[in-house]
């Protein structure tokens, strides 16, 4: 359990050195590992983590303020989920960032319990994604491993066309349909028709024109 | 250089010329008039002198060898020789007739001491005084008289009536000479033939004469006064007349009709006379009324012109009292304005004219101008107050963040520690460590609270001995991460033997901070060198207090350097450009002095300069 704890990290990024520290010292005490940066170019130099992991944000940056940096990511297509701390919130701030996709929007002096909830949330959001980004990228290779009639096949059974049709359409016989078809449920490891037709869906197959 | 010349001056000036043209023109009136006066006069004078000539006809032609025998109450000889030399004297040197009369008056002397002998004497007298008449008719401008009937009756009374007389005389004595020697010259013969037609004609010249002279009369006034008296002269000389012929027709009946003869002959004479004496009169009247007629006219055109002068003189007073008075006080007024801004000042006066309306509209403008002043003032304030708010909020929101910070650390601290205690097995290094966090962070927190306190201590109007080395210390904790998270470099070089000075702490500490503020600013788009706020306090001239903020920052343009005090002139993105005007009044208000120069190589220092203690200033 504790390995697979420390897997995640949390990164807080505020320009005040003692809440920083503090924060650190919370994410340490449950497990969690904490990096801390005085500004969003600190942090966009150590690199893109490859384990879960969420950013604690101020929102009064100097030299760039943390909602911009949360647009800036955005574009960057680095996708990270970001909770917000400020001293001083205002509501249209908070739609603001909830809207741009922030896991939740703290004002200083916040409670532990909150914050931990909040990094937990985000942290859970982000090994979701990662999973989820994982699964996809299995499905993709194995369709990668079709051949071409193969990957055709699988875009006209997940349409819903029965074997018949497929043969007249690509100009088979139903039997060798029927082949290709077995082949494509087992190399993607599929066990029914809708298994393969989520698949589809997840990869954006569709028919061909 | 007359459009420069004050209005009061330009109208004293068209005043003066207008009263020396009206004195010009009413100079040459009278003057003109007292010619005519003058002329007529001359010709009264002339008319008197004729009278006397008359006496001496009617005396002289009443005698013999005129007439049969001397009226019985006869003026003598001598008084009619002094009525002629009182004429003469009276009528003076006006009339070159001196030697006429001289001669007249000898003849009759000559003739009085012969009486009624001496034919050729008695012709003398005649030929003379008529020689008179016709000078003093030339002389005294009888001959030159401008009307017609007083012309024409001048004619009558100087030339015609003499002539008639003279006539009359010379037949007399013709007949006289005729009666005594009874041998008359053919000569005297002749002459007599010639005298009656002589007379003749000249009755009918004189009545041509007196019908051109009622013709010159429009009113009749003439002919009603001498037409009497010419008709009495017309028929005693005809009858005359008549006589003669009888006489000259049967010579020898003469003596016995003598007396008779005699008698007509006097009614001739005193017709004639009569008709003198009337025609003259007339004459006196005419030329009298002449002159009352010149005098009346010349006094009403002076009254006129006297009139009218008072009136034009009225004019300009009023048109100064009016026009020029108010306007001048209007100037003055207005020039008191400009001198001494007190816009409550107003012209008192109250008129419905123009001058009035402009008084009033001036009035009207003035009070404009007065609210207007008024309006700007207390926008002045209004602003003043809003940059002050809007400073307050800024410095409440950097207050509530600098004690967040540390807080929201010991609140995150403090639950830290509570969880590790919570554990079965506490790691006590952490939470030594998060207690440590907490007392860090809770005297950095009360540091702040104790930094505002200092800024709010007292109320702000008041002027307190403080210290700015301490003031500046507060602000610079206030700023302090500001400072750190823009990575300024702050360094300090606080004179610390500086005097005490007399100032309002929370005015001197917003200056301060706006200073400070304003340096970061300056220097938060460097990246090519380091941001250094150096902030120094230092004694000038030995008793004045002088505190600079210096930056590395973009420095102001040389062009800008004086505009940056004037409100609303800001060279930021965001800003009311109040900050530094605010600060400079606050700094004069301190009776110091607040400017900025540019820094060598770069940025800009600010110089705060406060007068020492005034009891060190000996």
């Amino acid at each position: 359990m504790m390995t697979e704890e420390s897997e995640e990290i949390v990164f807080v990024v505020d320009d005040d050195s003692s809440v920083r520290e503090s924060l650190g010292r919370l994410f340490r005490m449950v497990g969690l590992r904490a990096q801390g940066f005085a500004s969003a170019a600190e942090f966009l130099k150590s690199g893109p983590s490859n384990v879960a992991s969420c950013l604690v944000l101020d929102i009064r940056l100097h030299g760039m303020s943390g909602l911009d940096f949360q647009s800036e990511l955005a574009k960057a297509n680095i996708q990270i989920p970001i909770v917000f701390i400020t001293g001083h919130g205002d509501i249209p701030m908070s739609v603001r960032a909830m809207k741009a996709g922030a896991v939740e929007f703290l004002t200083k002096p916040f409670r532990d319990q909150d914050m931990l909830d909040a990094v937990r949330l985000a942290l859970d959001r982000d090994r979701k994604r990662r999973d989820e980004e994982k699964a996809t990228s299995d499905l993709k290779r194995r369709f990668e491993d079709l051949s071409r009639r193969e990957q055709e096949i699988m875009a006209l059974v997940t349409a819903g066309l029965m074997n018949k049709q497929i043969a007249g359409e690509l100009q088979l016989s139903e039997v060798t349909v029927k082949v290709h078809r077995g082949h494509v449920m087992q190399k993607m490891g599929a066990r029914t028709l809708p298994d393969l037709v989520r698949m589809a869906d997840i990869l954006g197959i569709r028919r061909p024109k | 250089m007359f459009k420069d010349l004050r209005t009061s001056t330009k109208l004293v000036l068209l005043c003066g010329v207008f009263i020396a043209l009206v004195g010009a023109t009413t100079y040459s009136l009278v003057t003109e008039k007292l010619i005519a006066i003058e002329f007529a006069r001359k010709e009264l004078g002339g008319s008197r002198y004729l009278a006397t000539v008359r006496e001496v006809y009617a005396a002289v032609l009443a005698r013999p060898p005129f007439a049969a025998a001397p009226p019985s109450p006869s003026a003598s000889m001598d008084d009619l020789r002094k009525a002629l030399a009182t004429a003469q004297k009276n009528a003076g040197a006006a009339l070159q007739t001196s030697e006429i009369a001289q001669a007249l008056v000898e003849t009759l002397g000559l003739w009085s001491r012969n009486p009624g002998s001496d034919i050729n004497h008695a012709s003398d007298v005649l030929a003379r005084a008529r020689q008179l008449a016709s000078r003093i008719a030339d002389d005294s401008n009888l001959a030159l008289d401008p009307d017609l009937d007083s012309f024409h009756v001048q004619d009558l009374v100087a030339r015609k009536l003499p002539a008639f007389l003279g006539q009359l005389g010379e037949v007399q004595t013709l007949l006289h000479g005729a009666a005594t020697a009874r041998s008359l010259s053919n000569e005297q013969k002749l002459r007599a033939q010639i005298l009656e037609p002589l007379l003749r004609s000249t009755t009918d010249e004189m009545e041509a004469t007196l019908a051109a002279a009622y013709r010159g009369n429009p009113d009749g006034s003439l002919k009603r006064a001498v037409d009497g008296a010419f008709a009495a002269m017309m028929s005693s000389a005809g009858a005359y007349l008549g006589g003669l012929g009888a006489t000259s027709a049967g010579g020898d009946a003469a003596g016995r009709d003598a007396a008779a003869a005699d008698h007509l002959y006097r009614d001739a004479l005193n017709g004639a006379v009569g008709l003198w004496q009337v025609a003259q009169s007339e004459l006196d009247r005419l030329l009298q009324r002449r002159i009352d007629g010149l005098l009346e006219r010349m006094r009403l055109t002076l009254a006129l012109i006297g009139a009218l002068a008072a009136l034009s003189i009225v004019i300009a007073v009023m048109t100064h009292r009016h026009i020029v008075g108010p306007l001048e006080r209007l100037e003055k007024v207005a020039s008191a304005v400009s001198e001494t801004k007190d816009y409550s000042l107003r012209i008192d006066y109250t008129s419905r004219n123009e001058i009035g309306q402009l008084a009033a509209a001036f009035n009207d403008m003035l009070a404009e101008l007065a609210a207007a002043r008024a309006r700007e003032r207390l926008e002045q304030s209004e602003l003043a107050r809003n940059a002050r708010l809007t400073t307050m909020g800024a410095l409440t929101a950097s207050i509530a963040h600098e004690v967040n910070q540390p807080l929201s650390a010991i609140v995150t601290n403090g639950g830290v520690g509570l969880g590790w205690l919570a554990k079965a097995q506490p790691n006590l290094d952490e939470v030594r460590a998060a207690l440590k966090s907490i007392v860090d962070d809770g005297r950095r927190a009360s540091e702040v609270i104790v930094s505002v306190r200092g800024m709010f201590r007292k109320d702000g109007r008041e002027r307190l001995p403080i210290g700015v080395n301490d003031l500046m210390r507060q602000v610079l904790a206030l700023v302090h991460s500001e400072l750190e998270s823009q990575r300024v470099l702050l360094q300090t070089e606080l004179f610390e033997d500086i005097p005490e000075i007399t100032a309002d702490p929370v005015q001197l500490q917003q200056v301060f901070l706006n200073l400070i503020v304003n340096a970061v600013e300056a220097m938060n788009s460097l990246t090519d060198r380091g941001r250094l706020l150096l902030v120094k306090s230092q004694l000038h001239e030995g008793r004045d207090v002088l505190v600079s903020v210096a930056d590395s920052g973009t420095g102001i343009e040389a062009g800008n350097m004086d505009r940056i005090f004037e409100s609303f002139f800001t060279t930021k993105s965001q800003g009311m450009g109040m900050g530094l005007s605010i600060c400079r009044s606050v700094i004069e208000a301190h009776s110091g002095r607040l400017w900025a120069s540019a820094r060598d190589p770069h940025g800009t220092v600010f110089y705060v300069q406060l007068p020492g203690p005034s009891s060190s200033r000996g």
